[in-house]
């Protein structure tokens, strides 16, 4: 396939997604379905290529690593999912080793950003920005208690206050990250109008 | 011998004094003593309104624990699950799930089964209604642009992890007509959210909102514990605060980070 070939479809595959802002149609579920199986054909061939064959001959045949043997079993272990009443139970072993990896490893190694976030607001007073600093901060920790009531103008106050200000990050964030997306759109414009069909020099 | 990494003894007394207060609270509820109750959160009560919505339209709910493996934000996507998963099956309305890792589609499938079984309507589970689309973001993105046009949903429920596709399957939920609430704990998402959204849980929310749902003395108990652990990091940034305006805040510091 040549170049200009391959420039070709990659622009009628943009057109044809980009269709969907008209409304749902034939081309935009042509597109769908070739990025959803081409990702599963991309993630087959990687995982066979980069994860097993690697683990396989050189981790275990080769280095002679056959403790990989039990996370391999221990991974196996949810296809039993298929293997009726007598066997699926089996899958939730597999289940169970990852819920619980996952909630180990973020009970972990989460304080370790949180903890950085509490000392960086150690801040000592040098300007007002300090100031609005650490009372954002605090208002904001203050809204997202659950279990204080809000009452009275004092806490209610606290708490309003530490919403106005997400409200104004989110604001700001939204703006700058918009232009992020605007910028992706123009890089796709200049893709089908220069290199595609080469209206633009 | 070393027991901890260097900068992990704080971490892990950190998490201890979690754990403790988790457990405290815990047994508290299970033992019938009073603990406070969650503050109304708006966002939560609207899934009942999405869900009444779409029963009375006769048209499917969509639900999504986000995008991420098993993360703090996908373990509240799939704390909230259950609740959606029961009214779906009481009400007798379509719940389609979709789900890009396929660890956390297995545990969503167990979970959606389990709630229809606990519904009484055990019959009424259909296993290929909670997808597995495709492990790479914008793949799953497309199929569910595809989902929503296609099947209409009139509830859309995001709660999870959400990166660069919140705004873009937000604007399709709303595009299908759909009453839409999102959370998400990423600071860079949630603003498309509230944008596009009917309501948004912001930040912390979602962590809360199992327990908020269920009304379960032992999550409220956990959510109390959080918030115990939230009043000591206030206190701490206040002290931290005056100390280091005095210039003696290193003290404080170097025990945090230890």
């Amino acid at each position: 396939m040549s170049a200009q070939t391959g420039l070709w479809l990659g622009g009628l595959v943009t057109l044809m997604a980009w269709s969907y802002l008209y409304k749902e149609n034939p081309f935009f579920r042509v597109a769908e379905h070739i990025y959803v199986g081409g990702a599963m054909a991309y993630g087959v061939f990687n995982t066979y290529y980069q994860v097993i064959l690697p683990t396989w001959q050189k981790d275990m045949v080769k280095d002679g690593n056959w403790s990989y043997l039990i996370p391999i079993v221990i991974g196996l272990l949810i296809y039993t999912r298929y293997g009726g009443r007598g066997w699926n139970w089996l899958a939730r072993w597999t289940m169970a080793f990852w819920v619980g990896y996952g909630a180990g490893y973020e009970l972990a190694y989460s304080p370790a950003v949180f903890m950085k976030q509490v000392t960086d607001t150690f801040r000592p007073i040098k300007g007002i920005n300090d100031v609005l600093y650490f009372l954002i901060v605090a208002a904001s920790l203050f809204y997202f208690l659950f279990t204080v009531k809000k009452e009275g103008p004092l806490p209610k106050g606290v708490a309003m206050f530490g919403r106005l200000s997400m409200m104004v990050a989110f604001g700001a964030a939204f703006g700058s990250i918009t232009m992020a997306y605007l910028s992706l759109i123009i890089g796709r414009l200049q893709y089908l109008l220069k290199d595609v069909v080469h209206l633009v020099k | 011998m070393q027991i901890f990494a260097k900068g992990m003894v704080g971490d892990f007394l950190w998490v201890l004094f979690l754990f403790i207060c988790v457990y405290v609270m815990i047994r508290r509820a299970k033992a019938g003593q009073r603990i406070p109750e969650i503050r109304k959160i708006a966002g939560l009560d609207a899934i009942d309104e999405a869900i009444g919505r779409a029963t009375e339209m006769g048209r499917p709910i969509h639900y999504s624990p986000g995008m991420s493996g098993f993360t703090g934000p996908t373990f509240a996507g799939l704390g909230v699950m259950p609740y959606v998963a029961k009214k779906a099956a009481m009400y007798d309305t379509k719940l389609i799930v979709t789900v890009r890792n396929m660890y956390v589609h297995t545990v969503s499938q167990e979970i959606v089964k389990q709630s229809y079984l606990e519904a009484g309507r055990p019959e009424a589970y259909t296993a290929d209604d909670v997808r597995f689309v495709s492990d790479w973001q914008f793949s799953y993105t497309a199929a569910v642009l595809g989902i929503f046009q296609r099947e209409k949903p009139a509830a859309n429920i995001m709660i999870g992890h959400w990166m660069a596709e919140s705004l873009v399957l937000a604007e399709a939920g709303a595009q299908a007509g759909a009453i839409q609430v999102a959370g998400t704990t990423n600071i860079f998402q949630i603003h498309f959210f509230v944008v596009t959204c009917d309501y948004t849980l912001i930040g912390e929310e979602i962590y809360a909102a199992s327990a908020y749902l269920s009304k379960e003395p032992v999550l409220t108990g956990s959510v109390v514990a959080q918030d115990i652990a939230k009043i000591v990091v206030l206190a701490t940034l206040v002290i931290g605060f005056i100390m280091a305006s005095l210039g003696k805040s290193k003290a404080l510091i170097d025990l945090i980070q230890k």
